[in-house]
């Protein structure tokens, strides 16, 4: 997808005052996106949430124009095994703390992010709580906890 | 040849004075801050992870308590995503009520954030003139809502219940004496020189940091960038309402102090103006169709919606898969992003104004943890 | 009164060593109750004032109107576990509190409640007030260092470094009252503003009596100076290590400082003891020289005293209910950059005054 194909997808008249259009992406090209994004006024990036589908993981990012005034959603899919992408915490720093905490509750990996570390749980936990088929097996959780 | 060294300190979790749980790990070179790294996650308490095994009828009492402060606003979110999604209407009175109720919810925070923001700077008696305001407007909700702070009003379609007789008069006495107190708290602090020395100019928060971070709300509006989701992304009956939307350029506390007040008193313009709108509306229409909780299901797709909460820009992110019980739900909370940049603000700064820096921003732990 | 006390004994013939050491013991009496009967007073009306303020009721439960709640306060602290740390000094740290609350209840003997009840009464009383008051400072610095705690420790340099910067403003504001009087003994200061409100000092030596309010309130840690002991959101203050009756040691010497400087601040500024007429009530009864006039002046002396220093406590505690704290920083510039050269401007005009008024 070129630049100028993306930005007739973003012009669009939107659908929700919210949400505004939303574009899939691949994910080897979403810094790139992101980057262009930033340069065409997006200058905020509202959330950064992370869906755990059965056969995929989602990233869904929220950008926001101060300037013009529309929203815009982009959504990539990664792999469930191996789920890795590049962090966008370069281009938007507030992606830095969304990214860790993605990381913690899912297991994302975010390549090139500065301080990938644990952000809600405590540290030393094991597995990635949000994930659809965590069954905490850790014998530090009482028994009613563990299923 | 000197050499300084760098001292570590803890502050938190636990604090004498309101800040919630959380950690602050400060690094001083002699009495100026380094570097500062906020720790959080003493009070997860997995509310996106709640969500996943209930239904929608069923976790709506526990979004009050995302931010127990001003519940209405995330149960809003909630109640809108989910009406947009299964394409509830809403009539009118029941979303005036909504305004009214989430505007009394917005002063009830703000002047909670005075009362302990003049408490951290060391004045005692502000704190309980602004629990005495609070207390009036609880008072008023608990007449609404059977409930002082999780409110659990709104439902899918519109509101829970009708109000009882007399509470518009009570609410337009209560916001006829509001602008009053406000002039009060103004005159015994605004120009108080000791609260000048400790706001002006410290922890100044720059246009272009701001937005990078996605700050929002009056700590944005301090700044200079006049974001406010109630004109930008309106939502239910906010753009037939006439308000302005107070910013400053300075970004520093006392501009966020200021800011805060002002938005208190359009709170007010926008009750009053409620009151008089919902005399139009069909009276006592609190939904159209009462929404079934056991067998409401949300058709598959996903959504975002934002709303103005007190403390900035707070958002949902719904996916369904067509089942009565949500996929994914996530929350936006705008005090996430505030102390994300506390060490952008806190670099440099002298560590006696760390605490003034902290209670400017409003920031409310369990919106950070969730 | 101690010439009437020396005369009685000498009536009977006891040799003036043992009048002297009796001497002591009931001017150490005498100081011991008051400062126990004000304090208990003071901490009541600190906190009722302050619920008042606020709008609250204060203490209400112990006692009719709250009377008792000092007493249950000092008996609760009674019972506490007198924990020392097991790094700290232990000699500097039972000595501490005792360091900072004796030169305080020492300094009760030089204060003129009356014409006759001060306990040591001498040409240079004022001097020795300070000077004694001074060694209490000591107390808040070995309080800091042997707890074994470095917040203890900074926000005891900080109470230190606050309490001797605003000494000398303090000390230069007083002198300028001397001035005015020419001596340096209370009771010649007192009597010389006897005749009503307009001849007292807060008239002439008004400037002087503005930085001494400001710097008691700093000497005594209190808002809107108290730091070093309300920074409980970073610092915990020099006595936090301190439980039980070490810490009411403490306590009892803030409140008891409080008291005795709202003394001075009455005998060098509004009069001391005589009465806002221009005469005393009982002598418009009664006349100067019957029995019965000097016996309900003492008792009028004492009421003019207590009440005038209950106004100025009133003051303290207003002040102490509005203001936000101030920073470190900020204390210091403005005891050096503002307090210092306006009290040093002050006294050269003052000392001007009284050279061409005579």
């Amino acid at each position: 997808m070129n630049r100028d194909e993306f930005l007739e997808i973003t012009d669009n008249k939107t659908l929700d005052a919210s949400s505004g259009p939303v574009v899939e992406v691949d994910k080897l090209k979403i810094l790139e996106v992101v980057s262009v994004l930033k340069q065409e006024g997006y200058d905020m990036l509202l959330c950064l949430s992370c869906v755990d589908c059965s056969d995929c993981f989602e990233i869904v990012y929220n950008f926001y124009s101060t300037f013009k005034k529309k929203s815009l959603t982009v959504k990539i899919k990664l792999d469930r095994e191996y789920p890795e992408v590049v962090s966008v915490s370069s281009v938007y720093p507030c992606a830095n703390w969304y990214e860790r905490e993605v990381f913690d509750l899912f297991g994302v990996i975010f390549a090139n992010h500065p301080d990938l570390q644990r952000l809600l749980m405590p540290e030393g936990w094991m597995g990635y709580p949000l994930r659809k088929d965590y069954a905490p097996k850790d014998s530090r959780l009482r028994w009613n906890e563990r299923r | 040849m000197n050499k300084t060294e760098i001292l570590n300190l803890n502050i938190g979790p636990q604090h004498p004075s309101t800040h919630g749980v959380l950690r602050l790990y400060v690094s001083l070179d002699g009495e100026y801050i380094k570097d500062v790294k906020p720790v959080i996650g003493y009070l997860h308490r997995g509310m996106e992870k709640l969500a996943e095994s209930r239904t929608y009828a069923q976790y709506l009492p526990m979004v009050d308590r995302v931010d127990y402060l001003s519940g209405f606003f995330y149960s809003a979110l909630m109640c809108y995503a989910v009406e947009r999604a299964a394409r509830i209407e809403v009539p009118e009175y029941a979303e005036y009520l909504r305004l009214i109720t989430m505007e009394l919810n917005r002063i009830a925070s703000h002047v909670l954030w005075l009362g302990t923001f003049l408490l951290d700077l060391g004045a005692t008696s502000p704190l309980f003139y602004c629990f005495r305001e609070r207390e009036d407007i609880l008072k008023l909700l608990e007449n609404l809502t059977g409930q002082r702070m999780m409110y659990n009003y709104y439902f899918f379609g519109g509101v829970r219940y009708d109000v009882p007789d007399g509470w518009f008069d009570d609410v337009k006495r209560l916001c006829e004496k509001l602008p009053f107190m406000f002039d009060e708290y103004e005159k015994i602090i605004t120009s108080n020189p000791i609260f000048l020395d400790r706001t002006k100019g410290i922890g100044v928060l720059r246009k272009e940091t701001a937005v990078e971070y996605a700050i929002s709300g009056a700590n944005l509006r301090a700044s200079g960038v006049k974001f406010d989701v109630r004109k930008d992304m309106p939502y239910g009956v906010y753009d037939e309402i006439n308000f302005d939307v107070p910013s400053d350029v300075d970004g520093d506390c006392y501009a966020r102090y200021m800011i805060r007040l002002k938005e208190m008193r359009e709170s007010v313009r926008i009750i009053l103006q409620g009151l008089k709108n919902i005399k139009d509306t069909e009276a006592g229409k609190i939904y159209f169709t009462k929404v079934n909780p056991l067998t409401l299901k949300v058709p598959e797709g996903d959504l975002h919606v934002c709303v103005e909460a007190p403390r900035g820009a707070a958002m949902i992110y719904l996916k369904s898969e067509g089942g009565g019980k949500p996929t994914r739900i996530k929350w936006r909370t705008p005090s996430f992003n505030a102390v994300q940049v506390m060490p952008e603000v806190m670099r440099g700064v002298l560590y006696a104004d760390l605490i003034a820096i902290l209670g400017s921003f409003d920031i409310v732990l369990p919106e950070v943890d969730r | 009164m101690f010439d009437i006390y020396v005369s009685i004994f000498e009536y009977f013939s006891i040799p003036r060593v043992f009048i002297i050491m009796s001497w002591c013991v009931v001017v150490f009496c005498f100081c011991a109750a008051l400062l126990i009967g004000s304090v208990l007073a003071l901490v009541l009306w600190e906190r009722k004032l302050l619920g008042y303020f606020t709008v609250r009721l204060g203490p209400n439960r112990v006692g009719p109107w709250g009377v008792l709640q000092t007493t249950a306060d000092a008996i609760k602290l009674l019972f506490k576990e007198d924990i020392i740390n097991s790094g700290a000094d232990r000699l500097l740290f039972s000595l501490a509190p005792v360091i900072f609350f004796v030169p305080v209840m020492a300094v009760y003997s030089l204060m003129p409640f009356n014409q006759w009840l001060i306990g040591v009464e001498s040409s240079v009383g004022l001097y020795l007030f300070f000077a004694v008051l001074s060694v209490s400072v000591v107390g808040i610095l070995f309080a800091g260092w042997s707890s074994d705690n470095k917040y203890s420790l900074l926000g005891a340099v900080r109470a230190v470094s606050q309490v001797i910067s605003y000494e000398v403003p303090l000390l230069l504001s007083v002198c300028g009252v001397v001035l005015l009087c020419g001596s340096m003994n209370p009771l010649v200061i007192a009597e010389s503003q006897s005749g009503g409100v307009f001849h007292w000092n807060i008239i002439v030596g008004f400037v002087s009596c503005l930085i001494f309010f400001v710097c008691m309130l700093a000497e005594l840690n209190r808002c809107p100076f108290d730091l070093p002991e309300a920074e409980s959101e970073l610092v915990s203050g020099y006595n936090t290590e301190y439980s039980g009756m070490k810490f009411a040691l403490f306590f009892l010497a803030e409140y008891s400082l409080l008291f005795i400087l709202s003394c001075l601040f009455v005998v060098l500024f509004l009069g001391g003891y005589t009465s806002i007429f221009g005469n005393y009530v009982s002598f418009w009864v009664f006349s100067e020289e019957s029995f019965w006039g000097q016996f309900f002046v003492f008792f009028e002396q004492i009421f003019w005293m207590f009440a005038k220093v209950f106004f100025v406590i009133f003051m303290v505690i207003w002040i102490r209910a509005t203001f936000p704290r101030m920073k470190m920083n900020s204390l210091i510039f403005f005891c050096w950059k503002f307090l210092f050269p306006i009290s040093v401007v002050n006294l050269l005009l003052l000392a001007l005054f009284g050279y061409f008024a005579g």
